[in-house]
């Protein structure tokens, strides 16, 4: 447990949304249920995949610390997050950066560029001299296939949206971090530019031999930088292996629908079909009260899915499944 | 997915070109969007909520359901599916597509999404720096592209089965200050000393595809 990178014991986060100051009329959600996965300490990077209000950018919060776990651990280098703001801030944010989606939102549109990558200088590595302080940041541009001499010196809204991307991947290599935290980098920018910033992603890696928790929906980029892959559903953790089998050969019937609506990149494999209206579904919250999270969805739904939720087994080869169709207690429970 | 109206319901604001453009009643006009709101998949409630009860993938169903009111000829949708999720990205173009199979409609389908373009479009225009550099059927360009950008460009995407992806290295250049010749030249990889001197024209190629490029044609070498 010590030994892991970093690790989630059971968390589950609840917002409290609506209900004033008094409990009465509060509504809950639980945007986390009972996750648990560990990154152990070596180089690698972890896909966490699933819709949107799956969770993923939660555990991104968590994992900055930005957010604390209702209930369970959340342990970095075997101590918990909020301890390690209490006892050593610094390190913790030296050692565990992040790269947000939204390349507009970061900059302060009234500086220019470089002005994070000095500041990040100055506070985590004390590097107070400017000119000390460029020739590095010249340096890791330059290695990450930048032109500085395009780039410094330039407002935010003056450089495309990889680049600003990509400017975050230059202050990883300058900080040199244990852990990158990237929350849908790339879906918002185009083709060219984000198989640059992958490419840089993978050469950190290697570089560094940093980690990385790769927060996305698309699960082609995926299978192209990650080793594992997390698949995550209404909160729940349903879905776990390395990143090519899942995506290969899913198992969870959730993940099979997520790889299913993958649009693939060929015009001679279209599995888009046409179709006169879709399916009218209802307004109301598509997360089922109890049983499993997905069974409203589920083409395999069972009895059992109605009345208990199923907990991740281990089918082999490394593969953690959620699901009563792959678990002995469905036969037991059939039968008996 | 921020083109409605936040202070306004969905009833209200989809009745609205209806009856701007339409000799009909509001009751006429709900009518309708209640019918294309059951093309889109979502339920007639939706028209007493306001934008931000709705998801993302609803909305976007929701701008769907107006532009079709009116039984257009031709949509043309701007990123209609970036920033959702794939299972609604899927659903959305499924949506598209039979817009045109079953209504006959015409789509400009504007998206940055290669996959998207694969599985939803018939022909493709490429652009670079605010001018068309390649058009052709969508399986020509994905398999044979002609000019050096599309090649980059579709060499650029991640495959399931390729483990190997190139950037297109360098900068998109600024609108304030294009660069001479073809707006290309300066990361173009085959660039002449033509290309930075003379714009290329449009040349008709074989079938029905259309290339801007001094490497075909007689605009390279020999002038």
């Amino acid at each position: 447990m010590t030994g892991d990178l970093l690790s989630l014991d059971g968390v589950s986060v609840v917002f409290k949304i609506g209900g004033g100051l008094g409990l009465i009329g509060a509504k809950h959600v639980v945007a986390l249920n009972d996750v648990s996965f560990t990154l152990p300490d070596k180089s690698e990077i972890v896909a966490l995949v699933g819709e949107s209000g799956s969770g993923k950018s939660t555990i991104a919060r968590l994992a900055l610390g930005l957010l604390r776990p209702t209930v369970g651990k959340i342990m970095y280098k075997g101590r918990e997050i909020s301890d390690w703001l209490k006892v050593d801030k610094e390190r913790f944010r030296r050692e565990v950066q992040s790269v947000f989606q939204d390349p507009y939102g970061i900059y302060n549109p009234y500086y220019k560029v470089d002005r994070f990558l000095y500041i990040a200088l100055r506070k985590l590595l004390h590097i107070n001299d400017a000119e000390h302080a460029r020739s590095l940041i010249v340096e890791a541009m330059r290695s990450l296939g930048m032109r500085p001499e395009e780039l410094l010196g330039r407002y935010p809204h003056q450089l495309s949206g990889g680049e600003r991307q990509r400017l975050m991947l230059v202050l990883a290599l300058l900080i040199k971090p244990r852990l990158l935290i990237a929350d849908e980098p790339v879906s918002m920018i185009d083709a060219s530019l984000r198989a640059i910033f992958l490419e840089n992603l993978l050469e950190l890696k290697n570089k560094l031999g940093l980690s990385c928790l790769y927060i996305t929906h698309d699960l082609i980029t995926a299978n192209y930088v990650a080793d594992r892959a997390l698949v995550l559903c209404h909160g729940r953790l349903v879905e776990a292996g390395k990143s090519e089998e899942v995506i290969r050969d899913p198992l969870h019937p959730y993940t099979k629908l997520l790889v299913d609506s993958m649009l693939l990149p060929d015009p001679r494999s279209v599995n888009v079909s046409s179709v006169a209206s879709l399916d009218v579904r209802r307004l109301s919250e598509l997360k089922p009260e109890r049983g499993c999270v997905f069974r409203y969805r589920c083409p395999y739904a069972m009895k059992i899915c109605e009345d208990k939720e199923p907990v991740l087994n281990d089918v082999g080869r490394d593969r953690r499944v959620a699901c009563f169709l792959y678990s002995d207690q469905t036969i037991s429970t059939q039968l008996g | 997915m921020n083109s409605l109206n936040p202070v306004l319901t969905i009833e209200e604001q989809a009745t609205d070109a209806l009856i701007e453009h339409s000799n009909i009643s509001k009751n006429e006009a709900k009518a309708i969007i209640e019918e294309k709101l059951n093309v889109v998949g979502l339920p007639k409630e939706v028209l007493r909520t306001y934008p931000h009860e709705l998801s993302g993938g609803m909305k976007q169903r929701v701008i769907i359901a107006i532009a079709i009111a009116l039984n257009p000829s031709l949509v043309v949708a701007d990123e209609p599916i970036t920033a959702l999720d794939v299972v609604v990205q899927k659903s959305l173009l499924r949506l598209l597509k039979g817009l045109r199979d079953n209504y006959g409609v015409t789509l400009i389908f504007v998206s940055h999404d290669m996959s998207a373009h694969a599985q939803l479009v018939d022909r493709l225009s490429i652009m670079y720096a605010g001018k068309i550099v390649e058009v052709g059927s969508t399986e020509d360009i994905f398999y044979d592209p002609q000019h050096p950008y599309t090649k980059l460009l579709i060499s650029s995407i991640p495959r399931l089965e390729k483990k190997e992806i190139r950037g297109i290295p360098g900068i998109a250049p600024s609108p304030l200050n294009w660069p001479k010749g073809c707006r290309f030249h300066t990361r173009c990889p085959l660039a002449m000393e033509i290309c930075g001197v003379k714009e290329p024209e449009m040349l008709q190629m074989d079938g029905n595809r259309l290339v801007a490029c001094h490497l075909y044609g007689n605009g390279g070498e020999r002038h």
